[in-house]
């Protein structure tokens, strides 16, 4: 059991402790900060599983569009905060879908 | 080190998680962003190790400090969630199974392509990808400019009468000795709320 062996193994648990994050959020904020530890879990179980197989580089390229991809959904998640805290006043999500009711 | 780089990402992870303070968590997550770049080029992984630290300990964390400063950083308290533990100790033990895996015998598969460096492999194979992230960019681009502009404010007051009425229930006593002819502006010359307050006036002059 080398290093690669045991980052693979260390991301499922850091995906557990975003799993674990995301029922644990009520800020609409906090949601994003999770979905970013998420993201990070899955680029490490990328990155190590192309270490592992030896395809090094291809793991690196792919990492790169997780990395692109990832950022924009965040900034397009921030202003989406941002236009919904100016209309419904609260970020909470409780208070959000009672407001609908 | 690897292993205490890890210990450490998932320690600040979890305290990302159940920061109180949304700053606070973001700093964590900044943390948890430098460790993951360290790890990276531990492993040999050196251009993605300086782009994760770059965009992941840079950008988000300050792109996240200017939204909580817009929105303001209201403290929450977290709860011990049952099922989340649960949830937690099954992957862990995934974890543990995949640390075992290779003493099951369990084959992998290899792949056949010869192994090239990262530049070659980027432009020359995966192209498509870059193009297809530069599209993303710019979709993502063309979303911001769309949910941010001064546009979208009025066009999202329609959509969602529901808030914006609720906030005009009451009658603004500003609003009450409404002369005619007299110039309203901004949101208070909706269409919804001159109804609103034309009623109103008309209710109050009925009881008078």
């Amino acid at each position: 059991m080398n290093d690669l062996s045991m980052m693979f193994a260390g991301s499922w648990l850091l995906l557990g402790v975003g799993l674990y994050g995301l029922m644990l959020a009520k800020h609409l904020l906090k949601l994003m900060i999770v979905l970013q530890v998420l993201v990070k879990a899955a680029l490490l179980a990328l990155i190590s599983a192309a270490y592992l197989q030896g395809q090094g580089s291809l793991g690196q390229s792919l990492a790169l569009t997780v990395i692109v991809a990832d950022t924009l959904a965040a900034v397009i998640g921030l202003a989406l905060a941002v236009q919904l805290k100016a209309r419904m006043g609260t970020l909470m999500l409780d208070e959000m879908l009672q407001g609908e009711g | 080190m690897a292993i205490l780089l890890l210990v450490l990402m998932l320690l600040s992870a979890v305290q990302a998680v159940h920061a109180t303070r949304l700053l606070v968590a973001t700093i964590w997550l900044a943390v948890l962003s430098a460790l993951l770049a360290t790890l990276l080029y531990l492993l040999g992984a050196w251009e993605i190790a300086v782009i994760e630290l770059s965009v992941g300990a840079g950008l988000v964390t300050v792109l996240m400090v200017f939204v909580i400063t817009m929105v303001g950083d209201v403290p929450t308290t977290s709860r011990l969630a049952q099922s989340g533990l649960l949830v937690g100790v099954m992957l862990a033990i995934l974890g543990l199974l995949v640390l075992i895996a290779p003493s099951l015998g369990i084959d992998r598969p290899t792949l056949a392509s010869a192994p090239a460096d990262f530049a070659t492999t980027l432009w020359a194979w995966r192209g498509l990808d870059v193009l297809a992230q530069i599209v993303l960019l710019f979709a993502g681009v063309l979303g911001i400019l769309g949910l941010l502009s001064p546009v979208a404010d009025a066009e999202l007051s329609s959509v969602l009468p529901t808030a914006t009425l609720a906030s005009f229930n009451e009658l603004d006593p500003q609003w009450q000795g409404i002369a005619e002819g007299q110039t309203v502006s901004g949101v208070y010359a909706s269409p919804d709320y001159l109804a609103i307050t034309e009623e109103a006036l008309l209710e109050s002059e009925h009881v008078s």
